[in-house]
């Protein structure tokens, strides 16, 4: 059984022109230990949809349906008080995009990250206090960092505090939403060693939401392409970078330079498209070089042991 | 006038000290963002100046357009030094050098349309009457491709996408002519896809205009394709410098090795093993380390030369600057 099933998941919003579709019907599974990467541009509905999981919504949801089952529970039909106990830190935890910059300037990092063993558990100050440390070890900051604030750390050991905080209710399942964008390349290249040494030890499960093809590959089990609220293409690390079969996953993977290869990176002509009025049929079909006829038809992600939502597919042409 | 070797701009042992805090009868505070860098920027060619945040590369950028005054070294432009020149003589380097800003959507007035934006360079530097002017507008957005012309030229920037606010930019610095241009990472905050074209975009433009980039970023992978040579900073100073493909088929500093080593190409073996990545933080600009700034981090470094004695920036094969005792 997988550690997360998420099946036809939708997260609209509420806007004065319309809803916006920013999740549209995505379904995919997760493994123990597994981590999936969610690749896309901005805008594609990538961090809606972490928030979908999560249950973090603005005030203008429109529609909220689909499954999210966590160790075979559906979650979704909990109470905003029993997801709020049983599933937030404990069963999924979550670095939010800049959260290293919603550190509380005001108390000491420990404090900050033990917070949730209060809250949640009822441990005592001394219980919290040795949890936090260790939680602080595990990201491979020393100790005494506990008792710092937050304007003495540096931007990359902030990241590494929030990323302990995510840890401290040993949650199977972290959510990770660009946990390095800004950071340097070498910071990064640290906080995503630390993050593939948690994963190996205590059997972590990622999702790592990304817009960056190169740093997806360093955690990634499988990967998901996102394209205009919907999964493109889904499939093993290996089946999406060696062998990609969705044309826009193609042009993505063509898009990255390459630091040690010879190929020119091309861009992507065009722009996607609004997602109040999507096109019919493939919402990649405007800016695909491939299309055709059928694709004004909507594609199925399903064809036997590839998924990608592709007309090319049912040809064998990809 | 240009100098021989098509040198446009010549920085020599530049130094950008900002004071922070003085104080009677303490000695002075400074952050060296820029120490003592020394480089050439030769006439339609791209220099990319890579480096982490808090190098200073964006200080050199700044100070290389005058925008700042350096504390010490000098700069001068077609042979004439512009290092301390008082602003009311800087007209003519305002007009010749440009600047691309970061970020697209601070960098446009939300208030003006695209026509004015474009419109302002030429109006403070009474360039052309209102006819002629606004012709130039007219090839500018033709020349950063948003066509048809009169569609953007009455939008305003929030009705932009990024990639088109940037074109805005790369229009407004293009549109008297420059020689130079510095783009401090202009597209670090596109997506993807746009980002490849943007930067085709500014190649097109130099190769048409035969205008000198320096292209200020991080990013060690898009400054591969689209520059002719590297100068890779670390805390204030440029450590190694020479033609992109030498550069990366033999880096020579230990810094320049450890920053390529650190970037990923994607690829799925990359989960297997772990990134090579050094250890700690690039030292603080108020108080960097003495001798060679890289010492403390640097897996080679030899106690008794390089934590004492200074690097020197030398010429190791043709084109090819290395700042370290140890590069053979």
């Amino acid at each position: 059984m997988a550690l997360l099933d998420v099946k036809e998941l939708s997260l609209y919003y509420r806007t004065s022109r319309g809803p916006v579709k920013a999740v549209d019907g995505i379904s995919f599974e997760l493994g123990e230990g597994e981590t999936l990467a969610v690749v896309g541009e901005s805008g594609c509905g990538k961090t809606s949809m972490a928030s979908a999981i999560l249950r973090v919504l603005p005030r203008n949801v429109h529609r909220y349906t689909g499954e999210v089952r966590l160790g075979g529970t559906n979650v979704m039909e909990y109470s905003n008080e029993e997801f709020r106990t049983k599933v937030r830190w404990r069963g999924i935890s979550m670095v939010f995009q800049g959260a290293m910059n919603s550190l509380n300037p005001v108390m000491k990092v420990g404090y900050q990250v033990g917070e949730p063993l209060l809250v949640h558990l009822d441990a005592s100050r001394d219980e919290m206090d040795e949890q936090a440390r260790q939680a602080l070890r595990s990201v491979r900051l020393p100790e005494y960092i506990a008792d710092r604030y937050p304007h003495e750390l540096s931007g990359g050991m902030k990241q590494r505090v929030v990323i302990a905080m995510a840890l401290i209710m040993k949650p199977k399942l972290v959510i990770l939403d660009e946990p390095t964008s800004a950071l340097d390349v070498m910071t990064q290249a640290n906080i995503i060693n630390v993050l593939k040494r948690l994963k190996r030890e205590a059997r972590l499960s990622y999702v790592f939401i990304t817009h960056d093809l190169a740093l997806a590959s360093e955690l990634a089990d499988r990967v998901a392409i996102m394209y205009a609220g919907k999964i493109v293409e889904i499939g093993t690390a290996e089946q999406v970078y060696r062998d990609a079969k969705h044309p826009y996953t193609r042009l993505l993977l063509s898009s990255v330079p390459l630091l040690r290869g010879i190929r020119t990176p091309e861009s992507i002509p065009g722009t996607p498209p609004d997602l109040i009025n999507p096109p019919k049929g493939c919402r990649f079909r405007p800016r695909c070089p491939q299309a055709f006829e059928r694709c004004t038809e909507e594609p199925p992600l399903a064809w036997g042991d590839r998924l990608a939502a592709c007309w090319l597919m049912e040809g064998g042409a990809a | 006038m240009t100098e021989d070797d098509g040198t446009i701009l010549r920085l020599e042992n530049l130094q950008t000290w900002f004071s922070i805090g003085r104080r009677l009868f303490a000695k002075p505070v400074f952050v060296r963002a820029v120490d003592r860098v020394t480089l050439n920027v030769r006439q339609g060619e791209t220099l990319a100046i890579v480096g982490e945040s808090g190098c200073g590369k964006t200080t050199l950028g700044r100070t290389i357009l005058r925008l700042i005054e350096p504390t010490g070294g000098r700069l001068t432009y077609d042979g004439r030094d512009i290092t301390h020149l008082p602003e009311e003589e800087l007209d003519w380097l305002r007009k010749k050098a440009q600047m691309i800003p970061q970020d697209p959507y601070s960098s446009l007035n939300p208030g003006f349309p695209v026509s004015r934006i474009l419109e302002e360079p030429l109006l403070v530097h009474r360039v052309a009457d209102a006819a002629a002017r606004s012709e130039l507008v007219h090839r500018a957005l033709l020349d950063v491709r948003l066509e048809p012309t009169d569609q953007f030229a009455p939008k305003y920037p929030h009705m932009l996408s990024g990639g088109q606010r940037q074109r805005i930019a790369v229009a407004r610095a293009i549109i008297l002519n420059p020689e130079l241009i510095v783009a401090d990472e202009p597209v670090s905050m596109l997506d993807a896809s746009v980002r490849i074209a943007i930067l085709k975009l500014l190649t097109e433009l130099q190769k048409k205009y035969r205008i000198a980039f320096i292209y200020v970023t991080h990013d060690l992978a898009t400054a591969k394709y689209f520059s002719d040579r590297i100068a890779i900073m670390y805390a204030g100073r440029v450590v190694e410098v020479a033609p992109v493909a030498e550069l990366l088929r033999e880096p020579l500093h230990p810094y320049t090795r450890a920053l390529m080593e650190a970037l990923p190409d994607p690829d799925p073996d990359n989960r297997a093993r772990e990134r090579p990545a050094l250890p700690g933080e690039p030292p603080s600009l108020v108080s960097p380390p003495p001798g060679c700034h890289f010492h403390p981090r640097c897996p080679v470094a030899k106690a008794g030369w390089c934590d004492v004695e200074e690097p020197e920036l030398r010429e190791m094969r043709r084109d090819h600057f290395v700042s370290c005792h140890l590069a053979a």
